[in-house]
Order: C-alpha cells, then structure tokens, then sequence
C-alpha cells in the first residue's frame, strides 16, 4: 500500500496542488499555535540567559540558539511523524514499547548524572531525556491495547493485565529517579480507560482510590514532621491510624466477604468492595509513602503547605517563584527587564520556572495571553478527539490532551503555588530538546490522526 | 470484528457517551485554567505591590558604613586617653556559607576546620547562623579584632572558606586600662533591641554605642554619623551595582579634649589603688576635674577583644562592682561633713551670734528618750572648734535650734543636694535630704527631734554623692561660688577644625557674704592645723579640709571621708585644688581618708610618691593597728618605674610655704 497516497484526505487532494502536496498532513490550526508557543519559548529561553549589567557577554552556543535549532528540527520531525499513518504506529506500538524499555535500562545503567538522578543519554553532543519519549509510547501502546478490547473495559482483568504492562516503564523511571514523569502516567492512563466503555462504578473506585493515596501521603507527611503540632488532630500519629483503618477494613471485608456466601446480598458485597478499596488504598499508601518517595520529597510536600518553613532550602523555589510572578504586575517589567531572574533569584528559570519569567517580563496581560494560547491548543486537540472518527485515533488524542494538560496544570501550578515542586516541565515553552521534540511528534501525531480521519471511518 | 477499522461499533460519534466524556474531561481542563488564572489575577494583580516590594528586599542590600568615631585627649591635647587602632574583624555572610541540609561532609569538615583556625566559638558560630536566617545577606560578627596572622591566613585562603569576610573595624584602645575607665567608660556593639529604641537618633545594626562614662554622654558626638550604600546584588550575593546617596556619606565624630590631668590622674589611680572608694580632684575655679577614680574599676580594652558572656558576668557579679562609680553613683551618709552645711546655714540666717554661740560639751546629749553620743569630751566649743574638733554636741544643739525643715530647705535649695549636679556622666544619683513630710510618707512614723540631731552630724536618712560634697568644698575654696563639675574641655570637629569650648557654668552661689566666707575657711584649715586632721599638716603648702565617719551600721566598718583644698592662704588663686576622698569601710576619716588626700596633694605639690606619702603619715601610729597592715598588704608592693610622674608643674614653684 502506497502510503502517501493512503494519507492524503479526499478533501483536501482536491485543494492544492504539486509540491504543497506533501505538507497536506499538517493540521494548521495547531501548527500556528504551536510555532507561536515554540518561538515564545526560544525569545524567553534568551531572556533567561540575560544577566543584569553585563549585557552583550552571551555565549554564542547558549541555549537559546540550541532551542531554535530544536524548534526547527522539531517542526521537521512534525512534518516527517504526519506522514506514518497512526494505525501502522499502534499496530507496531509494542516494537516501540520494547525498544523505549531497552532505551530507558540503557539510561539507567549508562546515564549522565545530572543532579544525582540518571536521566539523561548523550548522544553525540546531544542528550536526550528517553523518559519524555516513554510519555508518547505509553499513550499509543495504552491507546492500541484498549482499543484491541472487545468490549471496552468492562472486566478488571482486563485493568490489570494493562497495569502489569504499564508496570516496567513506570518502575523504570522511578528508579531514575524521576517520580514528577512517571507519576503523570497514572491520571493520563486513567482518563484514556475511563473513555473507553467502563462501568462507571470502576472510574469512581480507580478516582477514591488515588484521592485516598494522594490524601493519605499528605497526611503522612504532615504527621512525621509535626505530629499534627496544632490543630484538632493534635498528637495524632497518621501512621497509626492508617494501621488501624487497614486492618479494620481487611477484618470487615473478609467477614462480609464470607458471610455473602449464605446471603447474597448485593449491598452487601457493595459494603466488603468499599472495605476492600479502602484496604488496598492504604497498602498503596504505604508503598508510595516508604518505597517511591524520598525524603526531601516528603518535605516538598511539607513545604507546599508552608513554604517559609524552609524558607531558604526547600521553599525557596516556591517564593521566589510567586516573586517573580507577583512583581510582575499587570503590565510586567518590559520584555528583557526581568530582574528577579537576570539577577538569578529565580532556580532553574528557563526550564521548570519559564512561565515565571513570562510573567515577571510580560505582566498578567501577557501571561494570559500565554495562558490562552496554550488553552487553544488543548481546545483544539479536544475538538480533534471529538471530530476524529474511530476509537483508536479518538484514545491517543484523547491520551495526549490529558498529557498536555496534566503537565500544563502542573507547572504552572507549581510556579504560582499551587501544586507542590515537581520537575515537570511546559510543554513546547521549558527549554530542553526532549520535551520540545517529544511535544512536537504528538503534534505530528495528531495531525496525522485528524487528516486521516475519514480514510479510517 | 476487530480488524475491520469501519465497523460502527468502532465509531465514537456514534456513542454518546464518548462524547459526552470528553466534553466532561475538557471542562475539567477549563476548570484547571481558570484557577490557574485566578491565582495569576490575585499574585499580580491583587498582590502585586507586595511582591513588588519582596522583589526590591531580595536585591537591594542597605550597606551601613561605620564613622569615624572621636578619640579622647587628656587636658594637654596630646596624651590620648581613648584611641582607635586599626585592626579587621571577622564577618560571616550567612547566605554565601553552604547549607547545612545539602553538603553535610564538605560543610561539617570546612566549619571544623574554620572554627579551629581562628579560634571560633562553636555556639557563637550555630548564633551567628540562627540569626543569620532573618536577612542572610547582611555580614554577621563573629569575631572582633582578628590577630595578623589569621587576617594574612585569610586572605590569602579567602576560596576556601566561602562566606567569610574581613572588615576593617577600628578598634577601640583604652591605653590607660583601668585608670580611666570611669571617666570614659567603654562601648560595645549596638543590640537589637537598642537599636529599634534609638533608630531615629542615626543609630543602625553595626553600631557601637558608648556605655558608661564620657563614651556614653557623649555618644551622639564622638560617633557622627553613619553613613550608607545601596548595592544591588544578585542571588549568588554578587555586587552587580553600587549607589551612593548623598545622605549615606559618613561624618566622623569630633575628638574631645578633656579637663583631666594625666599627672594627676596617675597620682589618684596609685593612691585608691586597692581600698574600695572614689576620689575625685578639681580645679576650684572652674570646676574642671582634673582626676576622677573610683576603685574597684576595670580594663575596658576586655570588650573588645571577644564579646564574652563570662567575662561580663564575672565583672556584672563582681561583689566590689567594678563598673559603679562611686564619685558620681555612690550614695553615702554625708557624715560630719555636713556640720558645714549647718554651720553656714547658721551664719546665713543668722539665727545666733555664731561668733558667740558656744556649746559646753559633755560627750553627749540625752534627747527624749535616747542617748546621743559625741565625738569625744570637748568642754566649750565655738563653731572653729566645733569643726575643727568635729563636735557632734555643739551641732546637736546647733541643728535643734535650727530645725529640720530650715536644714532641708538649704541643703535643697543652696547646696544643690538631694538632684545630680548635672556633671557629664550618664547616671549620676542625686542622693536625698530627708525632712518632716518625707519621713511621713515614706517611713510613716513622724520626725523627733532625735532625727533632727542626727540630720545635723550628717547620719541617720541623708545621702550625698562624693561629687556634690566636692561641689560644696569647691564653693568654700574659691570664694563662695560653686560651679558646674565637668569633664569636657572642648570638642574638635576634625573636618572643619573648629574647637568649642565649654564654658565653666555656675551651678550654686552659697549663701552668704563675702567676709563670712573666711570663717567657714579658717575653720577647715585649723581641722588640718590642730582638729581631727592634724596628721595631714603639712610644712611644704597649707591644707584646709574636713573629715567625715559614716556609720552604716554596727557590723561594718564606718565610711571615711575627707574633703578638702590646697594651698589655703591664696583665696583667689587659679591654682587652687580641691580633693574629696571617701573610702568604703575605711574606718575613721580622719585616720585614714585624710592621708589619702594628703598623698594626692603630696602628688601634685611636690610631686611624692603617693604610697610612700600614706606611708610616712600613717608610719608612727597608725601601722601598728591591724585594719591598716590589712589594707596595706592588699595593694601590690611593686616599686614605680622612674618617670612615672611628670615634673614638678608650676603650681609647686609658687607654693612652697606651709
């Protein structure tokens, strides 16, 4: 099968002609969108280079000039993802999925060590970052797999035979260790399954089940370090009462579980799934409280809550960056004139902390704009998912959208403190080759899914 | 079914609840953005000006640039009583030195290696440190004055020790140690807490504020003013730009010039040195002290060698209480030398013919109910010898007839007594004349005239300080006038070089005519010549002063004072010198403070060694008696080195008669 000619949409053949042929692929839409958030990303990628008085003095081979470079040749690499056609990528997505896990074992033995965590490769003068490249793997193979399903996700084998799939990319990342990337898979694979047909009694048990273990760790955290010092829970030991809520819930469970067996009573088995969930919840808290997290991430978690606790260690990212953001004001400081960052207050400005700058440099009314900006890409990827015409195409759009906007919602909530400090960055805006060229090759992809929409209906 | 791409079943529009669920999914989305915006709206809108004025704290860094602070001169204008001394102290910049939490080895092995070269304080360091989390960019002290060694140390390994820095700091030198630690007191580092009370006098974080003695009364104008800098610094506290304003120019402080005599000063320090008491030496014309001791005193070159807790508490504890200056802070029963007082309120009054008034004296008077003892049997006694004798009879008799409130009232209002003279030295006590309603409100039994007897021997509530009874010596020795006693001779602006004198301010006249003034003054002198004093008399320059025993009570030995001046017989003599001694549990004044004030005035006039001058007068009589081998054995025997005196001045040239 000629694949070129397979892609073009009846439609838009009739449209151009001869050489602008080949660029048919392209949505162009989200193409504008993206090269204003790519170009906006290098100009502030400069801008946090600048440091005051000493203007003029910039390296040649900074990394703004690297980040046009990566805008450039990740346009290209859209142009070259449009053209496979999306099925051929699902139906060899468990090529991908071996080979990303055989890319991130080679990281993690062989790794650069930045900041005491191997994440990174090199590869001729370029490192990549292979975990940014799992994001778009686990959403085709995730996509394909549902999609396989005969009917829907209506058996929870089915849940956990894509759990245990899932599993190694997961566990892998984690031991980069880079928990912000891995964690993101969890809501992303979620809302891709709760598309699918699934009962909605599973969507609420998978959303109680994540609510109790994001609660449950705060909790914990909260109580190791002050022991609930003030408050009504004054000297509880969460711990403890985690302890207990597990082994009442597994006691409660078993006896309603047996006592069913004479009964059948469907309330009942109701009662013991609840005693279950809330059972299994808190083994899962246990495990991500004293097995995923370390440390200082128990105090990041801390120091959300509080960030002048820790005022010049652990919150001092938070602060500054509420700042920079504050200072900015309605009108900003003038692009370039950001001195919270030229001044270096603000900790790993051009990647985590860019929409900081955006907002020091350009004020509320640009950050808006920003804000909006990346709004329509998101609207426009769920127009696609809405408009696309088959399972498969809809799940991947589907995927990267709640990728886009995890991610989105994250940074930026983390730089105006909202959300704890994780290492995630903005798409198409954080300086970084990986995810600026990952973001674009799901750029590719759905341009791909939404062109070839009516060749698969 | 499953690999048929066009089967409907595989179409979502076709499936409302495909689409419904993204739609649910993207208004989730929406919901995410409009907090996020919410939140944007609040930081920079709402909020903006808060953040702004954090952003400004985060790189502007107010730097305080410490004046010159004034030296101190003796009264010649040469000799430096208070200098400055170039030296560096050690600072530490809190934000610059590693974290504790990131690099426990490297930070545990700097700061082991950093507290063992220059000798820091574990717990001063972990201070430093604690404080340093407030504003960790400003330097914090850790140690004043480092040696040359350390500073050469440190310069030259500056890399290795991140967060160090050394400032030049002047230091302070008192190179008369103890000698005149009472008149210039000392200065310490300004605290927090001072430094939010005096913010408006100029006084900032690195402020040394003077304390105790002329330091501290003077403070304002030996300090100047501070000055400042703006730098605007980025995160890794790098100076990116350095303002200067016009206002944060600093402005030395004036030197001051001071009334003290070097000679003099010396001869005192040697004379008190060992006996707990205070002396004090002026001009009689002027009121210009020439020298002003108080032992016990102490080194206040100790504060700035290492700010030392133990250290000030072994000084704040000291049961002698180094740091009370017992010329100016001392309240004592005014004892016989208050007998003037009522003898020249008598004269004033007229209220007898005090030429006339004369007193058989029996060793006693019984009033009321109660016993008044005397001095001794003295058979009739006029008013020289009541004084020269010290009768306490004859002023029993005197003070009744006066009456209390008659005493009060010009002890209050003609001697200044009972209010600070006003002399230039912070905390001066005023002491306390006692009378009729005083007692009633704060002893709540009513006056007898018990208590009118032993007001009139200067015993019983009355206090005085050394330094009025000196104001009241000086008015009898010059002719009636007293003057304001003060240190300062004149300041000396270094940049404009002006000099303002201070003038000599009238501070009391006593009350009564010229010619009765010689009265009051040949009584002092025969105290010297025949009364309780005799053992002072001297060939060599005439001596008029009068003796005083305050009995604090029965487990102490009584307080000795004497009070006098030299030479007598020139009346309005410039040269005229008046000395006040008290010595605490001396015994009796006569027996022992009037040889300390004949060894000052040996000083001056004929300049002897003060110890061989207490030694020569005490020698037939007094060595025998245990309390004064005591004393004697407790100062150190070392011999003076040759030259310790200056020479002979003027004064002794013109008075040699006796």
């Amino acid at each position: 099968m000629n694949l070129l000619a397979a892609a073009q949409p009846k439609k838009q053949s009739e449209k151009g002609k001869g050489f602008l042929k080949i660029f048919y692929t392209l949505d162009i839409p989200l193409l504008l969108i993206v090269v204003g958030l790519g170009t906006i990303g290098v100009i502030f990628s400069y801008s946090s280079q600048i440091q005051i008085f000493e203007t003029g003095a910039i390296n040649p081979y900074n990394r703004y000039i690297k980040q046009f470079f990566y805008l450039l040749s990740g346009l290209i690499l859209v142009w070259g993802v449009s053209l496979i056609p999306y099925r051929k990528l699902a139906e060899h997505s468990h090529i991908f999925y071996i080979g990303i896990l055989a890319v991130l074992t080679f990281t993690l033995v062989l790794g650069t060590v930045v900041n005491q965590s191997r994440r990174w490769i090199s590869l001729g003068g370029i490192s990549l970052q292979p975990s940014e490249f799992a994001k778009i793997v686990i959403v085709v193979f995730t996509a394909n797999y549902l999609d396989k399903l005969k009917h829907g996700m209506n058996h929870v084998r089915s849940l956990f035979i894509l759990c245990a799939l899932l599993a190694p990319v997961f566990g892998l990342i984690v031991l980069q260790p880079d928990l912000g990337t891995a964690i993101v898979f969890i809501p992303v694979v979620m809302i891709m399954v709760a598309t699918v047909n699934i009962k909605p009694l599973y969507i609420l048990t998978l959303l109680s089940i994540s609510f109790l273990v994001l609660g449950s760790c705060f909790l914990l955290a909260y109580s190791e370090n002050t022991a609930f010092a003030n408050g009504v829970l004054q000297g509880v030991n969460y711990r403890r009462v985690l302890f207990f809520l597990l082994i009442v819930s597994l006691l409660f469970s078993t006896t309603l579980w047996i006592f069913n067996f004479r009964l059948m009573n469907k309330f009942l088995l109701r009662l013991s799934n609840v005693f279950t969930v809330i059972a299994f919840s808190c083994v899962l808290t246990y495990l991500t409280y004293d097995v995923l997290l370390k440390n200082y991430q128990k105090k990041r978690l801390l120091t959300f809550f509080n960030p002048y606790q820790d005022k010049w260690d652990l919150g001092y990212n938070v602060i500054q960056s509420q700042i920079t953001i504050g200072s900015g004001k309605i009108w900003g400081k003038g692009l370039f004139k950001g001195v919270q960052s030229q001044l270096g207050f603000l900790p790993s400005k051009s990647t985590d902390f860019i929409f900081s700058i955006i907002a020091e440099e350009l004020g509320f009314v640009g950050a808006c704009l920003v804000i909006l900006l990346i709004f329509s890409l998101l609207f426009r990827l769920a127009q696609i998912a809405l408009r696309v015409k088959d399972y498969l195409g809809g799940l991947m759009v589907v995927g990267f959208l709640a990728l886009f906007s995890i991610e989105t919602f994250v940074n930026m909530g983390m730089t105006l403190g909202l959300v704890p400090v994780t290492g995630l960055p903005l798409p198409f805006l954080s300086s970084g080759g990986s995810t600026l060229w990952s973001s674009l090759i799901v750029v590719g992809i759905v341009s791909n899914i939404y062109t070839r929409r009516y060749i698969y209906s | 079914m499953n690999k048929n791409p066009l089967h409907s079943s595989y179409q979502p529009q076709k499936h409302g609840v495909y689409m419904i669920k993204i739609k649910i999914l993207f208004f989730f989305i929406s919901l995410g953005f409009a907090l996020l915006l919410g939140r944007l709206f609040f930081l920079q809108v709402l909020q903006g000006n808060y953040y702004q004025t954090l952003a400004l704290n985060n790189s502007k860094q107010v730097i305080n640039i410490s004046s010159h602070r004034g030296e101190v001169y003796a009264k010649d204008g040469v000799e430096k009583i208070v200098e400055n001394a170039p030296a560096y102290s050690l600072y530490l910049v809190p934000n610059n030195f590693p974290s504790k939490l990131r690099q426990t080895e490297v930070w545990n092995t700097m700061q082991k290696n950093m507290l063992e070269r220059f000798d820091i304080d574990r717990e001063q360091m972990a201070r430093v440190l604690r404080r340093g989390r407030l504003n960790p960019y400003r330097p914090y002290l850790l140690k004043p004055n480092i040696s040359q060694k350390e500073l050469h140390y440190l310069a030259e390994n500056l890399d290795q020790y991140p967060g160090l820095l050394y400032l030049s700091i002047p230091l302070r030198v008192y190179p008369g140690k103890e000698k005149y630690a009472h008149v210039t007191g000392y200065i310490r580092p300004i605290s927090a807490r001072e430094v939010k009370k005096k913010k408006d006098l100029g006084y900032s974080v690195i402020s040394m504020v003077g304390k105790l003695g002329l330091e501290a009364y003077y403070d304002l104008e030996l300090r100047g003013r501070e000055g400042y800098k703006v730098q605007i610094v980025d995160a890794q506290n790098q100076m990116k730009d350095e303002i200067f304003p016009e206002d944060g120019i600093p402005i030395a402080g004036k030197d001051i010039i001071t009334t003290i005599d070097s000679r003099i000063q010396n001869i005192v320090y040697e004379t008190l040195e060992g006996y707990p008491g205070g002396i004090v030496v002026s001009h009689a014309k002027t009121g210009e002290i020439l020298a002003l001791h108080s032992y016990p005193s102490y080194d206040p070159n100790i504060f700035q060698k290492k700010i030392d807790k133990a250290v000030f508490a072994e000084f704040s504890e000291n049961k002698e209480k180094p740091f009370f200056n017992r010329v100016t802070q001392g309240e004592y029963p005014p004892s016989s030398i208050f007998k003037l007082i009522l003898a020249i309120t008598a004269l004033d009054r007229s209220a007898i013919d005090i030429d006339k008034f004369s007193v058989y004296c029996t060793g006693g008077v019984q009033i009321g109910p109660k016993y008044f003892k005397g001095t001794g049997y003295h058979r009739t006694q006029n008013v020289y010898q009541a004084i020269a004798n010290s009768c306490n009879v004859y002023f029993y008799h005197l003070g009744l007839n006066l009456g209390p409130q008659l005493i009060s009232h010009y002890a209050q209002n003609y001697f200044n007594l009972g209010k600070p003279l006003g002399i230039d030295i912070p905390f001066e006590k005023g002491g306390l004349i006692p009378s009729q309603k005083w007692k009633i409100e704060n002893k709540g039994t009513f006056w007898w005239d018990g208590d009118t007897a032993n007001f009139s021997i200067g015993q019983g509530f009355a206090l005085v300080t050394i330094m009025q009874i000196h104001a009241i010596t000086a008015a009898i020795a010059n002719g009636g006038t007293a003057y304001k006693p003060h240190l300062l001779k004149s300041f000396i602006s270094p940049e404009t070089d002006e000099v303002f004198e201070e003038r000599k301010q009238v501070l009391f006249e006593l009350p009564f005519k010229r010619s009765q003034i010689e009265k009051i003054r040949k009584a002092l002198s025969y105290v010297v010549q025949w009364g309780t004093a005799y053992r002072i008399h001297s060939n060599k320059f005439s001596i008029a002063g009068k003796t005083g025993t305050a009995q604090i009570s029965s487990k102490v030995k009584p307080t000795a004072w004497f009070t006098g001046f030299a030479p007598y017989k020139k009346t309005d003599s410039d040269d005229v010198i008046v000395v006040t001694v008290l010595l605490e549990q001396g015994g009796l004044g006569a027996e022992l403070a009037a040889p300390f004030a004949k060894a000052v005035f040996d000083g001056i006039f004929l300049n002897k060694n003060p110890r061989l001058s207490i030694k020569e007068t005490l020698q037939p009589w007094a060595l025998k008696r245990a309390i004064y081998k005591d004393w004697l054995n407790r100062r150190n025997e070392k011999e003076l080195p040759e030259g310790y005196f200056k020479p002979i001045s003027a004064i002794e040239k013109k008075e040699t008669d006796g």
